[in-house]
């Protein structure tokens, strides 16, 4: 461990974590997608000029690692000028999928290279077969959209043009986009002024030293915590409903293997790579398992390069997980999702008593494209949503939440509306979601949207309805998700997660249940008194009271000898 | 006549009475009597007469301050509240947008909804995008959701329709059916407490309304009856979150406009006393035992936002911008691995800093000022209280100094400037962070411990001057007694570059000041002291977050694009980029309608100037770079105005002393505030 003084480590750590705050909140004050300004579905980091990432701000987690992964291929690959912009998307070549377009400004202080400021922004489309850039039926990345290979956007602070107009020509809503990128340029300028008021301040080779300590604080700060569960390996297998294309799970399987705070995550048994697009890129594989890891410490330590040493990850060749080109990645995030949550499983093992039940594991993502009334323009609205997380020692699951690997604001009932011809009917929770346990897990939702003008279409990616979330020490499953579409004509189609393409006519409505998480411990074993006020809030319902949790609620109060009674007949029932 | 500022806080009430004729003040502290705040006031009232002659008949103003609302949120102790949302959106409040506050935690939780699922009822109705009817609400639906109400029992009643800011007849009609139904009914409606979009925000802070809304209501009630019996029949005035007065009837529908009038009162009293002395432009530092509050004014006038937060929950309602962070005298200082952490977490008052002997163990940042000799252990809250310095040195020395090779001197220095830095970061969250530059600001730092730090602040962040106002003790009091009335109106309508003429903005700002005009009227208010500040919240088409931006002095033909461009400046300010060729769009048109009050002149201190001032004492101090020093101490209210005094020193009075760190001199002004400079030179990093 380098040796720092501990009180500059404080004072630079803190310093770092504002900095990156800030650009985050620049971006999503300045974006123009709903994606971005409402929902913000990115992240703003700092680097090193090793591309060592030193700072991200507290969102998104599955953008932690990758933007790492990229900065470090632009630190090593791209000779950098001063006042140069990169930028790139392209999922072999550093990127995560098509819509997460990152943008690097190096940054540089009499002539050295001192940082490298980094946005990711996830646009709403970037072109490729389906509105939104998330067919959940590519066959490859060319259908899936424009890819950008790392290139410079500015020359030494003059733009390209040609790069600009490149992009333009090749996506749907140009000047939402457009807009979106300047948002990211003005969080890495913001960035890079933060970090040259460090150098000022403290002279470019200390302030390297101290960032240096920073890095191994939260490295040695990550092992302690590591090392405090049992040597041992743990294998998990967890499954997505299908690769979108043929109707067959997907198969995760990890084997984590602990020693004395060093971590090998393992994918042999995964699924050879799939038809559609749930392959997973380099970048999107290490925040993953970076993500499943960290979860097994403190939530304080703070977020850095240091947090992902202690990690190696084995990956065979040619799986979901080390696709080759141009196997299509698009839906990737589904697969994270699965790959954390599998990861979670298998360190359950070593927990004892203190394992959590199966989050959602998915990220929905929604993509409505059609025309405004009386108007030839066309508009593309794309949202994400999340479920319920797993039951726990200490509680009940996190109710509606995105995933362990996303976290990011709704859009807005009323921003929907403002800006689209769709109107959101139901937004609420939903009654007996929630995986059954001593601790419940947390509930999903609904969010119906009903399409109001001429013809569209639209496609959903989603997870979990096969598969849904599992309970540990005997809680049970939380709900799966559910997707149907209403036709106006009042026929009802229930719909696989994932579907291309749809075609929706006004007056449809697109219906959709978002998954619960699964229970912790034994559902007759959650205090009657908490079971009463479930149901009082219709968190659950009569039925699942009296004969998951084994209350009898006469009269709005618990009857304490008719509950013993009824668990006594449950237990005995298995 | 007198006026009267009474600020009611966790333990003790402050009053400050100014006669109005003389300028003479008078301050003083009563115990606060949480399960009857009006007792306080009125023992207040009680003792003003008894002790200081002053009749309450003669009280002409009466101006209250109360944390009574912001208590109950916090303490999630408010009404049995219920809430009406639109058909499909009742778990809204619940959802809480999905987001989670911070990442990597298996157990997290969100914070519990105000109302709880099975108080939330929905209302089949709809309200579209357009303002439009989209789903008629019934007499009959109007009804059944009455009689849920009626049937529930509920002490107050929250009701958020979608698009209710566009269209409130919903709203109104559903709120209507409920009074028919039971005319004492509390009801809060959005459209009227907070008309801006965003479902979630909106219909949480309508919810946190309704569930304040019974104990302030009770509040009056009593504070009306008390003052009355003992003779006083000033009208009552309260402070509200944007730092202005409100009239009682409005505190009782909006109370939700008192949540953070805590922080305001002070931050007003401080700008106040400061643009007395000369400084307009100031960041004020109110650092008590827990937390430390940060907020920035320029040009004499705190910033204004709409984005606030109380606990866990969003209020959207006009506020005093204040930042606040867990960095106070109590704050925890602990050795994790090798690193120096400083707060959040504190030793709070039970059982305090291990100096107070009241069993703390820890060292807190208290510890380490009274191990560096800044704080008389003899001389706490003006004596009233002996400080154990054995106890604090040992704890320093043993959790900090210990595991980092320091010795209890260098060990204390490292947890103040682990504490200074997380101060620095603060204020940069209202500064850097917000386009501006920190070295344009006087440091202003007030509450009991910003002065013993607010040296070491200037030096990290280049500021030349600090200013420790008169009467530290008593300042939220005080501003009261320095504000102005103030309501604030806003409309949405959507303009950009091209439709905008200064005929429509001078339309929609003349509406808006006739109804504020109206209601400033109503309270008395002459035609001559009534001001209005038009400012416009802008944005490039396409996003979502607005600029407020002032309206410009322009000709009216020239407006649109003077507005344009003051926009642009602020975007290029605050985000290093701005699209100068786009269209930029006018959202919101906000007019604060001030009815000027007549404001006591603060009365200059008497005596003459007097050069160097006469230390009472000296004791060993520990400074930067200098180590232990034999460091003179001088006693605040001895010193005349013009006194000089220069670093190192220490100014003691009771509940506060100032640190003066070597290098930096102090002058006492004609109204006894203290200005201090601070050397402009880039300090080296080591000085801290």
């Amino acid at each position: 461990m380098t040796k720092v003084d501990p009180v500059s480590i404080e004072v630079v750590g803190n310093y770092l974590v504002s900095a990156v705050r800030e650009m985050n909140s620049t971006l999503r004050r300045t974006a123009y997608s709903t994606i971005l300004r409402e929902s913000m579905d990115s992240s703003t980091a700092l680097f090193d000029p090793q591309g060592q990432m030193i700072g991200q701000a507290d969102h998104v987690p599955s953008h932690q690692g990758s933007l790492a992964k990229a900065a470090r291929m632009v630190a090593e690959d791209i000779p950098l000028d001063p006042e140069d912009i990169v930028i790139l998307n392209h999922p072999y070549e550093g990127g995560t999928h098509h819509p997460d377009i990152m943008i690097f400004k190096p940054v540089f202080h009499d002539g050295h290279l001192v940082a490298i400021s980094a946005a990711l922004g996830h646009h709403i489309d970037v072109g490729g077969r389906s509105p939104g850039s998330i067919s959940s039926d590519a066959r490859d990345v060319f259908e899936e959209g424009l890819m950008i290979p790392p290139m410079k956007l500015y020359r030494k602070g003059v733009v390209v043009p040609e790069i600009l107009r490149m992009i333009e020509a090749n996506i749907r809503v140009p000047e939402k986009t457009l807009g979106d990128i300047r948002a990211e340029i003005s969080a890495v300028t913001i960035g890079e002024r933060r970090y040259l008021e460090l150098v000022e301040r403290y002279g470019r080779e200390e302030l390297a030293e101290i960032v240096a300590g920073v890095l191994d604080y939260s490295e040695a700060l990550m092992r302690e915590d590591l090392a405090k569960l049992p040597n041992g390996s743990y294998s998990a297998e967890g499954f997505l409903d299908s690769d979108g294309i043929d109707d067959r799970p997907v198969r995760i399987f990890v084997t984590v293997t602990l020693k004395d705070g060093d971590v090998v995550v393992d994918f042999e048994g995964t699924d050879p790579q799939v038809k559609g697009p749930f392959n997973c890129s380099d970048s999107s594989v290490y925040s993953a398992v970076y993500a499943g890891v960290r979860y097994m410490t403190n939530p304080i330590i703070r977020q850095n390069e240091g947090c992902f040493r202690p990690i190696e990850i084995v990956r065979p060749e040619g799986t979901v997980v080390k696709p080759r080109k141009p196997a299509p990645i698009s839906g990737r995030f589904t697969t994270l999702e699965r790959i954390a949550d599998t990861i979670v499983l298998a360190l359950n093992q070593a927990r004892g008593d203190d394992q959590v039940g199966s989050s959602l594991a998915c990220v929905c993502s929604f993509a409505a494209n059609g025309t405004y009334p009386n108007s030839e323009r066309r508009f593309v609205c794309f949202e994400i949503f999340g479920g319920g997380w797993g039951g726990t020692m200490r509680g009940d699951g996190l109710d509606a939440s995105f995933g362990l690997m996303a976290n990011s604001y709704d859009t807005p009932i009323e921003a929907v509306e403002l800006e689209y011809p769709l109107r959101v009917e139901s937004y609420n929770l939903i009654t007996d979601s929630g995986g059954p346990g001593s601790n419940r897990g947390g509930m999903g939702f609904y969010r119906h949207t009903r399409y109001l003008n001429g013809e569209g279409y639209y496609t959903n990616r989603s997870e979990t309805s096969k598969f849904p979330p599992k309970g540990v020490l005997g809680g049970k499953p939380g709900a799966p998700s559910k997707q149907r579409l209403m036709r106006a004509t009042g026929k009802t189609d229930d719909l696989p997660s994932k579907i291309t393409n749809l075609s929706i006519y006004a007056g449809d409505l697109i219906w959709m249940a978002q998954p619960g998480g699964g229970g912790y411990g034994n559902p007759l074993d959650r205090e009657p008194a908490r079971v009463l006020d479930d149901l009082l809030d219709e968190k659950i319902s009569p039925e699942a009271a009296r004969d998951t949790y084994g209350v009898v609620v006469e009269g709005g109060v618990v009857d304490a000898a008719a509950t013993e009674a009824r668990r006594a007949e449950l237990r005995v029932a298995g | 006549m007198y006026y009267l500022g009474v600020d009611t806080g966790g333990t003790f009430t402050d009053f400050v009475a100014l006669n109005a004729e003389s300028g003479e003040i008078t301050t003083f502290k009563v115990p606060s009597v949480p399960e009857d705040p009006a007792r306080a006031v009125l023992a207040g009232v009680e003792r003003l007469r008894d002790r200081h002659g002053v009749d309450p008949s003669d009280i002409g103003r009466f101006i209250f301050g109360t944390t009574v609302a912001t208590n109950s949120v916090l303490e999630l102790k408010g009404a049995k509240t219920a809430l009406v949302a639109t058909k499909g959106t009742r778990d809204v409040i619940e959802i809480q947008r999905l987001w989670r506050s911070h990442l990597f935690d298996l157990y997290i939780q969100k914070p519990p909804p105000l109302v709880p699922r099975r108080w939330r009822f929905e209302a089949d109705e709809r309200i579209g995008s357009q303002g439009e009817v989209v789903t008629p609400l019934t007499d009959e639906e109007a009804d059944r959701v009455a009689r849920l109400i009626v049937d529930g029992d509920f002490e107050a009643v929250a009701i958020c329709g979608l698009f209710s800011f566009l269209n409130p007849t919903h709203e109104r009609k559903l709120r209507d059916a409920i009074l028919a139904a039971k005319s004492d009914a509390l009801v809060s409606i959005s459209s009227d407490v907070s008309p801006e979009f965003r479902e979630f925000e909106r219909a949480t802070t309508t919810v946190m309304n309704g569930y304040v809304m019974p104990r302030i209501d009770q509040l009056a009630n009593r504070l009306e009856t008390l003052l009355g019996e003992i003779g006083c029949a000033s009208q009552l005035r309260i402070i509200q979150s944007n730092g202005g007065l409100m009239n009682v009837a409005t505190t009782r529908s909006h109370p939700v406009r008192t949540l953070l009038s805590g922080p305001a009162g002070g931050v007003v009293g401080a700008v106040g006393v400061a643009r007395a002395a000369g400084f307009d432009d100031i960041i004020a530092m109110d650092m008590g035992g827990t937390s430390l509050d940060i907020c920035l004014a320029r040009g004499g006038e705190v910033t204004l936002s709409t984005e606030g937060q109380v606990g866990a929950y969003p209020v959207q309602v006009p506020q005093v911008n204040v930042h606040t962070i867990g960095a106070g005298g109590g704050s925890l200082a602990r050795v994790i691995r090798g690193a120096l952490k400083v707060g959040p977490e504190s030793a709070g008052a039970v059982p305090g800093p291990v100096c107070y002997g009241n069993g703390g163990t820890e060292p807190t940042s208290t510890d380490a000022a009274v191990t560096l000799g800044y704080i008389d252990p003899d001389y706490f809250v003006g004596g009233e209280m002996s400080l154990d310095v054995a106890g604090a040195k040992r704890a320093v020395e043993s959790h900090v100094g210990e595991p980092l090779g320091m010795d209890a001197a260098e060990a204390a220095l490292a947890i103040v400037r682990v504490q200074v830095a997380n101060m620095v970061t603060g204020i940069r969250a209202v500064s850097v962070e917000r386009g501006w530059d920190p070295r344009d600001f006087a440091l202003l730092p007030f509450g009991g411990a910003g002065s013993l730090y607010a040296g070491l602040i200037a030096e990290d962040l280049r500021i030349t001057d600090i200013f420790v106002p008169i009467q530290p003790g008593v300042l939220s009091a005080l501003g009261m007694l320095l504000t102005d009335i103030k309501y604030t109106d806003v409309v949405t309508r959507l303009m950009d570059t091209d439709t905008a003429s200064a005929e429509a903005f001078d339309e929609i700002y003349a509406g808006l000041e006739k109804n504020l005009r109206a209601e400033l009227s109503g309270e008395g208010m002459d035609a001559g002291a009534i001001r209005f500040e038009r400012t416009c919240d802008m944005r490039y088409r396409g996003q979502a977050y607005e600029i407020n931006v002032p309206l410009p002095d322009a000709p009216a033909d020239k407006l649109v694009g003077a507005m344009a461009d003051a926009f642009h400046a602020m975007h290029r300010s605050m985000y290093g980029q701005a699209a100068e060729g786009d269209p930029v769009e006018f959202v919101n048109y906000r007019v604060t309608g001030v009815g000027v009050m007549k404001k006591p002149d603060l009365k200059p201190l008497r005596g003459e100037a007097t050069g160097n001032a006469e230390p009472k004492g000296a004791r060993q101090a520990y400074f930067p770079k200098i180590g232990w020093a034999e460091t003179p101490t001088y006693e605040r209210s001895t010193l005349a105005p013009g006194a000089k005094i220069a670093g190192p020193a220490l100014v003691e009075e009771a509940g506060a002393t100032v640190v003066l760190f070597p290098g930096h001199d102090l002058t006492v002004d004609g109204f006894g505030n203290m200005a201090i400079k601070v050397p402009g030179r880039s300090s080296e990093r080591n000085a801290t």
